[in-house]
This record gives structure tokens, C-alpha cells and sequence, in this order.
């Protein structure tokens, strides 16, 4: 989602100026202030009501001049100097202006002389009236330190509304206390805005039931700013130079307590409100209710250890409730950028450019150029609106109009795009509009492993709103929904164990308009792989192990899938002898890749030892199983088998303990509700724990009760079947796999659970 | 008639049998937790069991291959130690872990706003490493999306143990000033069930604006289950128990994490504690400047004496309390004064008085002999709590009314240590609940 934040070039690069830590050139002891009432978009919230102050340009109020902006400018002042503030107030009501912790300039309260409120304080000092009023205030001697200004009107209306600034007053140049030295100041002003508030102010309507108080359970702050700002990825990092004394100017002029940290950081609290301790607190995050102002000192990363650092606040006042901005984050480069990251404008102005990683600073259309260090890696996302939607990322190593070279394979994906910085890059990308809706990817044709993820993405004109995504693992098959409803154009996919070859897979979007008509559906045809996924690579054959000795525990091996997302318990068994039963070892979480068996004391030698492992889906169906290539040899140990070894079953390995035994043989075959096509075909696999001659393969089609031979004579692991035509229209089938010796002895049969159907 | 009153008789002692399994009888209790310089999270979500009989969703780190737990586990790990933690994450939004105490160094994973991260749904690893230059007690949290995740649950403590530390000599930063008998951790945090619903459902975006908890924590637990045992199997997704006790005359460390996003004020009834650092940072003007503690022993000179320790979130902060009876008034045993071999008075031996203190039975030798100052009334104008034992004295226990009592089988003082935020003692509206549980002083061993 884009949003504008309205300011001026003027008050825009103040701010800038504030946030990368460079001094305000205007040190002056005369402010000329007027307070006014603004707007401000914020990300999914425009022209929301605030007020505000703005720094008069020509010192004379005759002119209207200067931007309104929240906070207000900030205010420099030599400690000991006289500070003036003429208030020049625009405002629907009277205002004041305080400075908490100046204290050289006693308030004269304003009093209520009539009405409901008649005797009681209107304003901590003097007014300037509504509309118009003047007042100006004159601290005889300024304290060193960090002050908040702020209104002392109504201060429960007028803060909130936008009414606060910064105050600093170096105590010496260098020095923000005697002896207290710095080399760079940054300056964190938190506050936040309720915009029910705001907009019942504006409305009149604060005060009645629609918005009675501030001070209630009625507030409730939508947006958490730093600097006036919801953190968003257009706000470049501010600059620290290695090793350097860093003092960061913290106030609160929101309603609810913040904790600032920066992480890694050992941060000094040299004062509170302007007073400095006398022993400094070292601490790693900071106490900042609301209303207060700390001076923190910490020392950037020095020479060779060049990162960035986060600042944020740790009563998580952060994402808005759209979640598409982060509120009380910063970023600071603790080194000098040296690389530069151009990104090209997009064309049209409903496509952007955001960097999603830290340290942010890349939000194009408007920041589309900035330098990061060396070596850092970031990853930027692309935001479409209207028709259009990013077809390519096209990465260069120089400008591309003056021969920057293509990189090609950089940024494949079309979510998003992850560069390490270790030079410049020019990154390009492509957008295409689309009136109609279109599979970006997986392209036609594509061929998917199963078990893996895969980001579907798809394009469509505007009117599309919402969207389906199904997939078929065949023609005639049944569609399967990937997701309903979604406003994305994009869906990560899962891809099903499928233990069959498909060629016929496909991918189906549907779109829908903003009254959930059904506009276009296309779809896209795939291949769906199947995977080998899982091999047993120790013990595989041969080992001699000693039980009790140092063989013991014995750590099994198997190779890992790569996304055991679908494996959700691995079980493990053993057997000592050739069709000897399986022994249950263990039953392990999917993801792991090996387990330290405690070998089972056995009393005389066993050569034919095998172990297997067996990887479960969810529901506790067999998705695939290796054994051991070759058997190996189990002798008894003197010692106890593995002295001082605790294998604690945990509770998720007591809780699997009733696991099947595998079987001897494995028939993967079509689901109950597949329905087969005769056109495409169909591929069989099996799998088997014993050794085995030759397989043969049966089918029936009255679900078990008369078996026809399909294919005989078999090796391997797998059968392609052409489906005889003749077939078409059975609904109750089922294949038989049986498995015979060399002497055509049968060794074992096993057949589907369920029948399809084929059409 | 006799045979229903033994039935009554039976059923009171069976429920005494069952409040005493589950309350843990006093003694030393370590820090729970794993201990190592190399582990291995997973990130994955599973549900909690609240106080007042509800199931909530959350999102937690475990150990690889074993259950999520709230809260994430506890590292011990040495001063000095290189310690690299491996995350991935069942999640369906990336994860990581922050651990401000310290320099991170973040590996693998993808890069994520504030940190790498490790990618939802997946077996790919992010790696943190860090040295733990300094001992003291840390949090860590989630740093991805951290107002929903903390809410969430993806929270933990670590505790750095100081060069040398010796388990029958402890102290939290190496020297007599930091110097304890028994420590314990209280990790405390909140949740508002209406977040945990919407992720649940899949909700996508979730707000947080509105966070709104009724539901508090030490440790992972609501009272009164912060007053079972540690791993009990009907709280399997939360194993850490929060049950601190002492024997009198003895230094306990108490280790205060904020782990959720508010503050919480922590109340310790019976005495003050002396805060010695805040986030692994001693409370000194120079390094191993000492004042006297408020009770026993010496403290760092900057320690501050308090009873209500503001918890910020993200904060962790070490304080040492002790409780001596000392000027109570009465002896605490019920002593008449003329036992032999207590506070024998004279120049050692056979005095058995040190400090003001009996050195068998830590009682203030100067209210050794004093009578309870009051008369107590007979049992059937008192109302009994469960950690009455019955009589006033430490370590005896008197008659109670059949199925009073239970909670206290060591006839120990017990003190409330509690939130003093004072909706924090509910669970979703329901008192007593919430941030509590009870320490027990107890008498020593003899």
C-alpha cells in the first residue's frame, strides 16, 4: 500500500537533518512560533487533523509563513543565554507554550472565570488567544540539558493533537553536561496519534460520547511515530562514524511509557529531564514514560566491526493496525556507507519498490537511491496497484544506459529480490500490464518437485479484488484449494508428497470483483515430480558394532528432505536378521537428520543387522522408507550398554510409541478420491523393506474379489501404466503388488486400501 | 454417623496428600533450564493452559524435537563461553531471536527487519552467536514482527554465570557482594487471548493496537499453578514453576526479566531487597565498592533498598533478599528462654551467638525468650489460609480444622511476592490468580 506524507521540502530535510544528526545551523535565542492546525497522511489514514508548530521564516508574524510540523522545529539554545518565544497562535482555541524543567520563567496561570470549569486553571501560563492571539515569553537563563516544549492549554487535547517540540542546550560546545562529551547527537522525539482523537477535535465532536476523553479507556493510539514518523522503509539510516561518542537526545511526548534499546548496545543514561546523575546508569534499554526526556550515550561499533543498529521501542509500540508500517523503529549505520544501491523509478506511479530487511532506506518512487555498507544484504519487495505487476527483477552492476552489465540468475524469484551489497547495483524492474488474468509463475511447463514450496504469482487487471488458487494433480483428478479469498497476487504452495509421476498437473487461479462476482479463471499445466526423498546413510552395510563399547551409542544417519515440512516423524527400527520383525529404536521429530542409538544388547553375534527408516506425514501415512543398503554385524558387549548415556524420551517420543511396524512391502498408488485418466496415463511405485526376486503387479475391478494381471516380472521401484481404454468408466478399482523369491516363491502381497476410479 | 465422619477424615487427608504433592517442599531450588554452549531451537506453536481452565494459542521456541514452551527455554551458560544458538521454525511467518544483552553475530536465514531470520515452514537454520562477556541475567525475544510475536510468546531468559562460579559457593557477579544461598528466576509477561484467537483462525493482518490482557505470568504460569511443581506433566508446554523459598538467615537472588511489553511492579511482602544491577550492569560507583546489605552481607555500594521492583519490559535486574526476624519483638520458635545451647551469651565458645544471631538456629538472640505479644483467639473465631500451619512459630505446626491448611508442610513464613499492579492478580477476571505466588522462609535444617 503507498501513502504520501505530505511536508515541504523545507520541513522535510529539518527533519532529515534531525534524524541523520547534523547541527541545525539556526542557534538563535529568539523563536518566532505560530500554531496551527495541519494534516498528515499516515500509511491507510489521510489528512489526519493535527496541530502544529511552525518556525516563522522572517521573525515577524505579519506574513504567514514557515510549515506547519509535528514535532515542532527543534530549539538550540546556549545554556545561561535568555531564550525569547514570540507564540503566534492560529489555532481554534487559546494555547500556552511550557518548557518542563526551565524553570527560570515562573508560570502565570490562566483561570476559568465562568462556566462549568469557572476558577480552575484554563492554561499553566500565559495565553495567546484563539485565532489570532500573541504572547511571547522570555526564560531569563536556560539549563543545560533536553527539555520537551510543549502547549499548556488543555494539555490533554492539545499535546496529543501535534502540540510538542525538542529543546537541547549543550552545556559547552562538545559537552551536553560539564564533562560530559559527544561527538554526534541524534535527537528521538516518541509520540503517537489516536486518530478517533484527532478527527472528533476536528469535528467538535471530542468531549461528547463519540469521543468523550482522553483520559479514559477511549484512547487508543493507531500509530506510533519517531520524529513525527511511523517507521517506513523510505527513512534513510542515520550515519554514525565508527568509534565515535554518540548522544541520542530521547523524549516522550506521547500518553504511554516506552522503553528504547538498541540491541548490543551498552547505553549511559548521563541524565534524566535535564539532570544529570552523578554516577551515569549503564543499562541496555531505557526507562521513558511519558512526558520525560533522557540523554543516552553510547559508543558506535568501532573500525572493522562497520553493522547497523536498530533502535525501537520495547513496549513494542511498532506496527499500525494495517501492519504496513512499524512505528517506533530507526536505523543507524555504524560505519560510512560506501556502496550505492540505485533502484529505477517505476513508470507508473501505482507500482513501488520497497526494501522489507533492514536497515530500510529504499521506498521508490520516492527513495530510490541510497548507499549502504559493504557487504550488506538486503532483500526488496515490489508493491503493484492498478493493472500492473512485476514481471522481472533485472539486476546490473553498472547504470544500464551507459553499460552496466546484466546479471543474469540474480533475483529469479519474482517475490522478492535478496542482494548482498559487495558493489553497486542497479536494480531494474519490470513491470507489464495485464487486462487480463495471468499465471506468472510456476510457468507452463514447469516441472515441480513434490514436497517442496513453490510461490504461485499471478497478475490481473484492477477490478480483480480477490482471488482462488487450486491445483489437480491430473486431469480428471479433483481439485484441491490452495487458498480462498485472498487479496495477494501471490501464495506459497506446498507441493504434495505425490508418489507418483504426474505430467499433468495444474494450477488454477479464479478471480473475483469488489462484489465477488467471478470475473476470469485460468489455469496453467504443470509437472509434478516425485522425489526419492530420504536415504539411510548410516548404518549402510558392513560396520562391525561392539554393543557397550565406544561404538555405542551409535549414531543413525539418514539424509535429510529439504522440506520435511511434510515428514513429521521420522520412526526408526531394526532388525537382527534377514525377515527377522522389525524392532522399534525410536520415533524422532521430522526434522532432524540423526539419532544416537543406544545399540540393544544382543547375546550372541548377529551378522544380518539392518536398520530402517521410515518418514510419517501428519496423519501417520508412510510417505518413504530407506534401509540399509547391506547388512552389518551386532556383538555382544561386556560392559553395560552405554554406561552414563541418558536417552530421555520425551513426551513426543512417548506420545508416538503405538507407530506400526513398517511393512514389508509399500504399494503407492492413487489416493480413494483420484480419478485416473486414460489419456495420461499413470505411473506405480513401491517400495520394500526385504529382499526381493521380482514384483508383480494385479488390478481388480470389483474392490478385491477377482485380481487380473497387469505386469509381471518386474525390478525396480516402479511401473508405467498405460491404462488400457477398455478400462475407462470403472469406478471401484484396486492394484495388488506381490513380491516373489528367486524360486518364485511368494514373499508377501499388499494391496491399496481404497479404490479409484478411472475415466 | 461414625462412619461419615471418617469418610470426612479420609477425604481431607487425601486432599492434604494431593496439595502436598504438588506444593515442592522448601529447599535450594536451582534455576531450571539447560545448560551448554551450543543449542538448538525450533520455533513452533502449540497451546498453553490458563488458571482459569482455558486453552490459548501460542507460538513458542523449544528445544529441537521436543514440545514448544512458554517461556522458551532457560540458558545457563559460563562467563567467557562462545554460545550459538541454531533456530528453525514451523511458524507460518518467519521468526528469530534478539538478545540485546549482547553482540549478535546472525547467520544463514534470510534477512529480516531487525535481524536474520529464520523462514516460516521451513528447515532452514538461522545461526546467533555470541560471547557472554559478562555474567548477569538477559532476556531474549522474537525480533521479527516483535508486537505480535512477544504477545505470542516467543520469549526466554539466559543467565550468565561469572568466571569461577562455584555451585556451593554461588554469587551472581563473582564476589562476596553478589554473594547468595538460593536464587530464582521470575520472567514475567502477559497476554490478551483475542490475539492469540485471531492467529489462531488466520487472521492476516493481526492487529495489535488493541492489546488488551487479562491473563499475567511468572514464569509461563498464571497463579495458582506458578505454586506446582516444575514439569508437571498436565502443563506440558509450561515447565517452569515459580515457588521461591528460603531458609531464614540466608541471601536469596532474585533474577527479574520483563518479558511482555508491559511493566509490572513486583512486591516482595516481608522484607526489602537490595537491587545489585539492572540489565547485567552492577549498581556501583567503582568497581567493587560495597555498602552494607539491608539484611545480611554486603551489596554494591549503589544498590538500592526497596520493596516494589518496577519490571520494564526488556529489563532484567538482580536483587537479594533476605528475611532474619530480626527486632520482631517475640522469638520466632516459641522459645521460653530456657533452652540450652541457644543464644548462650559469653565469649565463644561456648557462646552459640555470632553477629546478634544464633548460629544453629538464626534467631535474633535479643528477642530470644520473648512471649508472642498477643493471645490468639481459639480456632473457631480465626478463618484459616493455606499456608497456615497452624501455629505461629517457625517450623511448628499446630492443630487446624480438618481441610484447612496444606500448602505450607514446612511450617515456614509465607510472604506474597506478587505484581502490585493489583488486576495483574486475575486470570481474565477471576481472583486470586494472575502474577503471584508465595515465598516461604523456612527454618534451617538442623
Amino acid at each position: 500500500m503507498t501513502y504520501i506524507y505530505r511536508m515541504t521540502i523545507c520541513s522535510l530535510s529539518l527533519s532529515l537533518l534531525l534524524i541523520l544528526g547534523f547541527s541545525i545551523s539556526v542557534s538563535a535565542e529568539e523563536y518566532w512560533l505560530r500554531a496551527a492546525e495541519t494534516t498528515v497522511d499516515y500509511p491507510g489514514e489521510s489528512g489526519v487533523p493535527m496541530w502544529g508548530y511552525a518556525l516563522d521564516v522572517d521573525n515577524n508574524f505579519t506574513t504567514v509563513d514557515g510549515t506547519v510540523m509535528v514535532p515542532g522545529p527543534p530549539l538550540v539554545v546556549t545554556p545561561g543565554n535568555n531564550l525569547t518565544i514570540h507564540l503566534h497562535n492560529d489555532l481554534p482555541e487559546a494555547t500556552s507554550l511550557v518548557i518542563p524543567g526551565q524553570n527560570s520563567l515562573k508560570p502565570t496561570p490562566v483561570f476559568f472565570t465562568s462556566g462549568p470549569f469557572n476558577g480552575r486553571v484554563r492554561s499553566f501560563t500565559a495565553e495567546a488567544t484563539a485565532a489570532g492571539g500573541e504572547v511571547t515569553y522570555v526564560y531569563p537563563s536556560i539549563a543545560a540539558g533536553t527539555y520537551l516544549y510543549q502547549s499548556g492549554t488543555h494539555p490533554g487535547v492539545q499535546v496529543p493533537m501535534g502540540l510538542y517540540g525538542a529543546l537541547s542546550a549543550d552545556a559547552v560546545v562538545g559537552q551536553a553536561y560539564p564533562g560530559q562529551t559527544y561527538a554526534q547527537g541524534l535527537t528521538y522525539l516518541f509520540s503517537e496519534v489516536d486518530v478517533a482523537q484527532h478527527r472528533a477535535v476536528d469535528d467538535l465532536s471530542y468531549g461528547t460520547a463519540a469521543y468523550p476523553s482522553t483520559m479514559n479507556e477511549g484512547y487508543h493510539p493507531d500509530y506510533f511515530l519517531l520524529n513525527g514518523r511511523s517507521y517506513h522503509s523510505d527513512i534513510a539510516p542515520a550515519v554514525l562514524a565508527p568509534g565515535s561518542q554518540v548522544l541520542l537526545r530521547i523524549l516522550n511526548a506521547g500518553l504511554r511509557g516506552r522503553v528504547p534499546v538498541i540491541p548490543g548496545m551498552a547505553l549511559e543514561v548521563l541524565a534524566e529531564d535535564g539532570n544529570p546523575y552523578t554516577t551515569p546508569r549503564i543499562q541496555a534499554s531505557v526507562d521513558l514514560p511519558a512526558g520525560k526526556t533522557l540523554d543516552v550515550r553510547f559508543t558506535a561499533p568501532g573500525a572493522g566491526e562497520e553493522q547497523y543498529l536498530a533502535l525501537f521501542d520495547r513496549r513494542l509500540g511498532l506496527s499500525d493496525s494495517s501492519r504496513t508500517s512499524q512505528g517506533m523503529l530507526a536505523f543507524m549505520s555504524a560505519g560510512i556507507p560506501s556502496v550505492n544501491l540505485h533502484v529505477t523509478t517505476p513508470a507508473s506511479s501505482t507500482n513501488q519498490i520497497e526494501m522489507s530487511s533492514s536497515p530500510g532506506g529504499i521506498s521508490c518512487g520516492s527513495s530510490c537511491d541510497q548507499a549502504y555498507l559493504t557487504g550488506t544484504e538486503i532483500t526488496l519487495a515490489s508493491n503493484s496497484s492498478g493493472n500492473d505487476s512485476l514481471t522481472a527483477w533485472q539486476v546490473y552492476d553498472g547504470d544500464p544506459g551507459a553499460g552496466g552489465n546484466l546479471l543474469t540468475g540474480t533475483c529469479p524469484s519474482l517475490g522478492e529480490c535478496r542482494l548482498t551489497l559487495s558493489a553497486d547495483r542497479w536494480v531494474v524492474p519490470v513491470f507489464s500490464s495485464f487486462s487480463s488474468l495471468s499465471i506468472l509463475s510456476p510457468a507452463t511447463g514447469d516441472a515441480l518437485d513434490a514436497g517442496e514450496k513453490y510461490e504461485v504469482r499471478w497478475a490481473a487487471p484492477a477490478t480483480a479484488v480477490t482471488f482462488n488458487v487450486a491445483y489437480r494433480l491430473g486431469t480428471g483428478s479433483p481439485w484441491v484449494a490452495i487458498v480462498t479469498g485472498t487479496s495477494k497476487k501471490e501464495v506459497d504452495w506446498q507441493v504434495p508428497v505425490a508418489l507418483n509421476l504426474r505430467d499433468s498437473g495444474q494450477i488454477a487461479v479464479t478471480s473475483f470483483d469488489i462484489g465477488g462476482a467471478m470475473l476470469e479463471t485460468t489455469q496453467t499445466l504443470l509437472g509434478l515430480q516425485v522425489r526419492d526423498s530420504v536415504t539411510l546413510q548410516q548404518p549402510d552395510g558392513g560396520q562391525s558394532l561392539t554393543v557397550g563399547s565406544a561404538d555405542d551409542p551409535y549414531m543413525i544417519i539418514w539424509s535429510d528432505l529439504t522440506t520435511s515440512a511434510a515428514v513429521s516423524r521420522v520412526g526408526l527400527w531394526y532388525q537382527l536378521s534377514v525377515g527377522a520383525p522389525w524392532q522399534f529404536i525410536a520415533a524422532v521429530d521430522g526434522n532432524q537428520a540423526s539419532y544416537s542409538w543406544a545399540l540393544p544388547s544382543v547375546s550372541a553375534v548377529a551378522t544380518e543387522v539392518r536398520v530402517g527408516a521410515v518418514l510419517y506425514n501428519s496423519k501417520g501415512d508412510v510417505l518413504v522408507m530407506d534401509t540399509s543398503d547391506a547388512v552389518f554385524s551386532l556383538l555382544p558387549g561386556v560392559a553395560p550398554a552405554s554406561a552414563g548415556f541418558v536417552n530421555t524420551p520425551d513426551v513426543a517420543t512417548v506420545a508416538v510409541a503405538a507407530l506400526v511396524a513398517p511393512p514389508a512391502l509399500q504399494l503407492q498408488g492413487p489416493s480413494a478420491e483420484e480419478v485416473l485418466s486414460v489419456a495420461s496415463g499413470y505411473t506405480i511405485l513401491w517400495q520394500s523393506l526385504i529382499e526381493v526376486d521380482n514384483f508383480s503387479l494385479s488390478y481388480s475391478l470389483d474392490s478385491g474379489k477377482i485380481w487380473l494381471p497387469l505386469a509381471q516380472n518386474l525390478t525396480g521401484d516402479q511401473y508405467a501404466w498405460q491404462i488400457d481404454p477398455v478400462l475407462q468408466g470403472e469406478a471401484q478399482v484396486l492394484l495388488r503388488l506381490e513380491a516373489f523369491d528367486q524360486t518364485a516363491q511368494s514373499l508377501g502381497k499388499t494391496s491399496l486400501a481404497e479404490p479409484f476410479a478411472i475415466e | 454417623m461414625i462412619l461419615i465422619k471418617r469418610q470426612l477424615e479420609y477425604s481431607g487427608l487425601i486432599m492434604l496428600a494431593m496439595l502436598l504433592c504438588l506444593i515442592p517442599v522448601s529447599g535450594g531450588a536451582a534455576i531450571q533450564g539447560i545448560s551448554g554452549t551450543s543449542f538448538n531451537f525450533t520455533a513452533s506453536s502449540g497451546h498453553i493452559s490458563a488458571a482459569d481452565g482455558d486453552d490459548v494459542f501460542f507460538w513458542g521456541f523449544g528445544e529441537r524435537g521436543k514440545l514448544p514452551q512458554y517461556p522458551g527455554p532457560t540458558l545457563i551458560v559460563q562467563q567467557g563461553d562462545t554460545v550459538t544458538i541454531r533456530l528453525n521454525n514451523h511458524l507460518p511467518q518467519n521468526t528469530s531471536i534478539l538478545i540485546p544483552g549482547f553482540k549478535v553475530q546472525a547467520s544463514g536465514g534470510t534477512p529480516g527487519q531487525i535481524t536474520r531470520e529464520a523462514p516460516a515452514a521451513s528447515t532452514t537454520e538461522v545461526v546467533y552467536t555470541f560471547i557472554a562477556d559478562r555474567p548477569g541475567t538477559f532476556g531474549y525475544y522474537s525480533g521479527t514482527n516483535p508486537d505480535l510475536q512477544v504477545e505470542m510468546g516467543l520469549i526466554g531468559a539466559i543467565i550468565v554465570r561469572p568466571s569461577g562460579f562455584s555451585s556451593s559457593a554461588p554469587t551472581a557477579y563473582g564476589d562476596a557482594r553478589t554473594a547468595y544461598d538460593d536464587e530464582f528466576l521470575f520472567l514475567l509477561s502477559e497476554m490478551d487471548p483475542e490475539i492469540h484467537h485471531a492467529v489462531e483462525i488466520g487472521t492476516d493482518p493481526v492487529p495489535t493496537t488493541g492489546f488488551h490482557p487479562v491473563l499475567w505470568f511468572i514464569n509461563g504460569r498464571n497463579g495458582p499453578d506458578t505454586m506446582s511443581a516444575n514439569h508437571v506433566t498436565w502443563l506440558p508446554n509450561q515447565p517452569y514453576n515459580a515457588m521461591p523459598s528460603i531458609e531464614v538467615g540466608k541471601r536469596l537472588l532474585a533474577r527479574w526479566v520483563g518479558g511482555g511489553r508491559d511493566h509490572h511492579p513486583f512486591h516482595t511482602h516481608g522484607n526489602n531487597y537490595d537491587l545489585i544491577a539492572r540489565d547485567g550492569y552492577l549498581l556501583e560507583t567503582t568497581a567493587g565498592a560495597s555498602r552494607p546489605a539491608s539484611e545480611l552481607g554486603t551489596v554494591p555500594d549503589l544498590a538500592v533498598s526497596d520493596f516494589t521492583q518496577n519490571v520494564a519490559p526488556g529489563g532484567s535486574y538482580e536483587g537479594i533478599w533476605s528475611w532474619t526476624g530480626a527486632e520482631l519483638g517475640w522469638d520466632m520458635y516459641g522459645h521460653t528462654g530456657s533452652e540450652t545451647g541457644v543464644c548462650e551469651p559469653g565469649p565463644a565458645p561456648p557462646s552459640t551467638i555470632v553477629n546478634g544471631f544464633d548460629i544453629n538456629t538464626r534467631e535474633y538472640c535479643l528477642d530470644h525468650g520473648k512471649p508472642l505479644p498477643v493471645v490468639l483467639p481459639n480456632a473457631q473465631q480465626l478463618t484459616f489460609g493455606g499456608f497456615y500451619s497452624g501455629s505461629p512459630f517457625l517450623a511448628s505446626e499446630g492443630s487446624l480444622p480438618p481441610g484447612e491448611g496444606g500448602n505450607n508442610p514446612s511450617a515456614g513464613y509465607a510472604f506474597m511476592w506478587h505484581s502490585h499492579n493489583e488486576k495483574e492478580l486475575t486470570n481474565n477476571d477471576i481472583f486470586p490468580g494472575g502474577l503471584m505466588t508465595i515465598m516461604i522462609v523456612n527454618a534451617p535444617d538442623m
